[in-house]
């Protein structure tokens, strides 16, 4: 049966492989890996997978053509659609009451943009932006009914 | 995929058609009336050819008489000036200035023996009107009705 160390687990003895130990914790596991033959086992384990893993990821980096992995990349780039159309289009697609929908949207805000205020309203026939003359009086009058416009100004 | 697209580029296509049309109007002729209206308290008399406005002005005026003595219709385009002679070496020049949204705004001058005695800028809605007045004419007062269309 595999003896086990009653002092240090495996994520510490992971830490140190990895060399993330603090100096403190690093020095006092150093002596005590030279006595302790259960951590030593583990050691050996860990270091044996990383040099593994290492000169595996080694091996399959010289085997990539860095030119071709370059072109690639950016020719996935380029042709990506963003990503906004792509779920406008997901949106729209299946269900034909929400394009309707979103042209009603659509259409609504046009005709709010180009819309202008008092259009429709029952604003003045004319609104009087200014009045210069060297009359003595002016009068601005606007009718109840139609709210029509008269300026009146008194000729001296 | 292919609806979607064509659902986009369809909305894309009245949002142009809204734009255009806007832009259109915006550029375009400006049809400019005045009519001049002698008002005075004489026998009654309503002009056929006021009988859209009358009501208006008695709503305000206490003239028992409203006759057309002038009319001149103009075609102008934005900042072209339209000079209708009035009684009294009088002159009266409109100009559309600028059109905004449903409004069209003009210019009003007034001149007598050439001076500028009085000046107004107005933005007058489509297809509606407003009435300058008072100066003395006859026993009565002129009264100057401007309608712009679009």
């Amino acid at each position: 049966m595999e003896k086990k160390c009653s002092q240090y687990n495996l994520e510490t003895i992971s830490a140190f492989v990895d060399k993330e130990l603090g100096p403190k914790q690093l020095d006092k596991f150093a002596c005590h890996v030279e006595t302790c033959e259960a951590c030593r086992l583990v050691v050996d384990q860990l270091q044996g997978i990383k040099e593994a893993f290492k000169s595996a990821a080694e091996d399959e980096m010289k085997s990539i053509d860095s030119q071709v992995f370059l072109s690639s990349v950016t020719a996935k780039s380029f042709n990506r659609k963003p990503a906004i159309f792509e779920k406008l289009k997901e949106y729209l697609s299946p269900k034909p009451i929400l394009k309707i929908a979103t042209i009603a949207v659509i259409l609504g805000f046009s005709l709010m943009y180009f819309r202008q205020p008092g259009i429709n309203g029952i604003g003045p026939s004319a609104i009087v932006n200014s009045v210069d003359t060297n009359m003595s009086s002016v009068m601005i009058i606007e009718t109840i009914e139609t709210k029509h416009t008269i300026i009146w100004f008194t000729e001296t | 995929m292919l609806r979607s697209a064509n659902t986009i580029t369809l909305a894309i296509f009245f949002f142009t058609i809204c734009f255009l049309t806007q832009a259109a109007m915006a550029g375009g002729n400006v049809n400019t009336g005045v009519r001049v209206i002698h008002a005075s308290s004489g026998p009654q008399f309503i002009d056929p050819g006021l009988r859209d406005i009358v009501p208006e002005l008695k709503s305000v005026f206490r003239y028992t008489s409203y006759r057309l003595i002038k009319q001149k219709s103009m075609n102008l385009n934005r900042n072209q000036q339209g000079k209708v002679n009035l009684p009294g070496n009088r002159t009266l020049v409109v100009t559309p200035t600028k059109i905004k949204g449903k409004r069209i705004q003009y210019s009003i001058n007034i001149n007598k023996a050439g001076q500028r005695i009085f000046n107004t800028q107005v933005s007058l809605k489509n297809n509606s009107s407003i009435t300058i007045g008072g100066p003395k004419f006859k026993k009565g007062y002129l009264l100057f009705n401007i309608s712009g269309r679009k």
